[in-house]
């Protein structure tokens, strides 16, 4: 990880400067019950959870920088923790026609049940432009490279390259969608528990993407993901969906409600039914599926309460584990 | 004495006064420096026409001469000689001009906050609307002339602003009725601009709130969440992450997306002339704003406009 704190802190000393600087601070406070966790069904426990976001930024005439850093400590019923981390920088800067960015962010998901412990690391660092094909037809395109660390009793490391095109079309100022192509080289080598052999796998993954939206007196944002698999072990047809739906409306600009449903689902054959690997096999595409629904109220700028309802399921990568469950969370939102 | 000076309230009042002095000599020193570089500008665009002028008579009679059967070619050379030395005292002159207009933005730029910063200051004063407005109309006045100004209005606005009060009753008509159909025309366009301020703050709140329930929901999600279609960058100046942290984040903020909807926007208003000044520069065929900068712009223009209400409002009755 010492290259990866490296980049990070030369992308900070070659990007960031006094001038405009911007701090923002802002802390969520949670508690709540959560329902069916860790696939134990009609158990009840407690939740708390605290989220951080620190951010700082650097705006110029045509270009602008941030750095973040985010945490998230999760607690249920003292038998289980989490601790979430992640660092973030982007660098943007446009030129008379054209939208240059750059994207660095490393994170690191650390998991604490009462006999094992598992994390998750991932460094990405992306490099893209935006500009118009046509009038009012602005065209994003992207280059990637990410980096994922999986360890628990097995492990996984994942090298991946991707390109990301969309192209943008608008009936309005309100209603706008885009449509585009998403490839991906991925490469990893998986190690069993109890065992030193290195399983490795090389493959492709590409598809179709499409989103609409709408944005005046309310939010309507949904996108869709198509994409197929292609690797030395899967058969075909291998293909997953990734649906991402977001809705919402602000009243007397201090009610909101939102509702989020953010899918994905994975439908993958091996060529060889050996040695039960599927799950060491596929790229970790995601990580969580969940539905939320969020009602706030605004107290002031700085302030405002809220209550969240929702469903989530987290891959652990362990044994087919998942820590999955409904939960209902009162919290607080403070900015600094 | 000695107490009289110490007493706190008589220090206040002397320390208010220096203030005020320091102020009102900023001020005039300004616009001493204003008026001077507009009548620079002037003379130095004389001039600079006045070049254009002869450099045009030159070249059309090399053109003349060429077109000769039989040209002077001495007489060609000498008129390149000199038409070169002309072009050469062209592009020094539209380089002072240059200069001087930069100066001259700079000064409108400081006068534009020294008069703001007064007509507060009558403002937050336990004056009566009546009152305020009266001392403050000069100030509007001068205000607008040091305004970026804005193809937004049908009329002139410096010939609202300089209109004179007549004694004659056949001018009075003229006047009233240009001033109460300019009057008009500003009440429409701030009855617009409100809409669309409003219409603004909604999409910036449901962008911020629906920016910070993705944080809160998926800080903890995959490293994907940059290639989802719902993905684009910001270069905003609202707590959004770009490309990694939320999946949806936001298309409104997108650089092209919110460009496309100004110019839809600024088409309605039929605000498409460039602006440009210290206080503030759009540009309706740049892609260099958001949602924040326009919603800046919004109040400005309607700062403006509520300017020229007063000013219009206090000539008519003065007519």
């Amino acid at each position: 990880m010492k290259i990866f704190s490296l980049l990070a802190a030369c992308f900070i000393f070659c990007f960031s400067s006094p001038i405009d600087a911007q701090f923002n601070t802002k802390i969520n406070l949670e508690s709540g019950v959560s329902f069916d966790l860790l696939n134990d069904s009609n158990k009840t426990s407690s939740i708390h959870k605290i989220f951080g976001n620190f951010k700082y930024k650097n705006k110029r005439a045509n270009s602008e920088t941030s750095l973040s850093f985010k945490f998230r400590p999760q607690f249920f019923d003292n038998s289980f923790h989490s601790i979430k981390l992640g660092g973030t920088g982007t660098f943007l800067y446009n030129s008379d026609k054209i939208l240059w960015k750059s994207y660095l962010s490393l994170l690191h998901h650390n998991y604490d049940l009462s006999l094992i412990s598992s994390y998750y690391s991932t460094f990405t660092f992306i490099n893209g432009i935006e500009f118009d094909i046509l009038k009012d037809t602005p065209f994003d395109f992207s280059l990637g490279y990410s980096y994922q660390d999986i360890n628990f009793d097995n492990s996984a490391e994942w090298d991946m390259v991707f390109m990301d095109s969309k192209i943008n079309n608008y009936y309005d100022q309100y209603l706008s969608w885009s449509y585009g192509l998403f490839v991906e080289r991925y490469d990893s080598e998986s190690k069993l528990k109890n065992t030193d052999k290195l399983y490795k796998t090389i493959g492709w993954r590409y598809g179709p993407q499409i989103q609409l939206r709408y944005l005046k007196s309310f939010l309507f944002d949904v996108g869709y993901k198509f994409l197929f698999y292609n690797s030395d072990n899967l058969a075909n047809p291998s293909y997953e969906h990734q649906i991402n739906f977001l809705s919402g409306i602000v009243i007397n600009k201090k009610f909101s409600l939102f509702l989020l449903i953010d899918f994905f689902i994975v439908r993958t054959k091996l060529k060889d039914e050996l040695d039960n690997l599927d799950e060491y096999l596929f790229i970790p595409t995601k990580n969580e599926n969940q539905i939320y629904i969020k009602t706030a109220y605004k107290f002031s700028k700085k302030s405002s309460v809220y209550l969240k309802f929702g469903y989530f399921r987290e891959n652990l990568y362990l044994d087919s584990s998942k820590l999955d469950g409904l939960n209902l969370l009162l919290g607080i939102e403070l900015k600094i | 004495m000695i107490s009289i000076l110490i007493n706190k309230n008589y220090l206040l009042t002397l320390f208010f006064l220096i203030i005020l002095g320091f102020n009102i000599y900023g001020q005039e020193n300004q616009e001493r420096k204003y008026e001077e570089l507009k009548q620079q500008l002037v003379l130095e665009d004389q001039k600079l026409n006045s070049l254009n002028n002869l450099l045009k008579q030159k070249t059309d009679i090399i053109s003349i001469e060429k077109s000769k059967p039989d040209p002077n070619e001495d007489k060609i050379q000498e008129l390149l000689s000199s038409t070169a030395n002309l072009t050469n005292s062209i592009d020094r002159s539209q380089l002072r001009i240059n200069k001087l207009l930069e100066e001259f933005d700079s000064i409108k730029a400081e006068l534009f906050v020294i008069y703001s910063e007064r007509i507060d200051s009558v403002n937050n004063s336990n004056l009566s609307e009546d009152e305020k407005n009266k001392r403050n109309v000069e100030l509007i006045e001068k205000r607008l002339l040091v305004s970026p100004q804005i193809d937004l209005l049908s009329f002139q606005p410096e010939k609202v602003v300089n209109i004179p009060s007549s004694e004659d009753s056949t001018e009075q008509k003229i006047y009233k009725e240009y001033l109460a159909s300019a009057l008009d025309e500003v009440e429409d366009k701030l009855t617009r601009i409100d809409e669309l301020k409003s219409e603004i703050e909604n999409i910036i709140t449901l962008n911020e709130e629906s920016s910070l329930f993705l944080e809160e929901v998926e800080f903890d999600s995959d490293i994907y969440s940059y290639t989802s279609p719902n993905k684009t960058v910001t270069i905003e100046n609202e707590p959004t992450d770009t490309y990694g942290g939320d999946r949806f984040v936001n298309a409104e903020n997108s650089l092209k997306t919110q460009t496309t909807s100004f110019s839809k926007i600024l088409n309605q208003l039929k605000l498409n002339s460039e602006i440009k000044s210290k206080t503030f520069s759009l540009s309706s065929t740049s892609h260099k704003r958001n949602l924040y900068e326009f919603k800046e712009l919004m109040d400005q223009v309607e700062k403006q406009l509520s300017d020229y209400k007063i000013v219009i409002r206090n000539k008519l009755k003065n007519q």
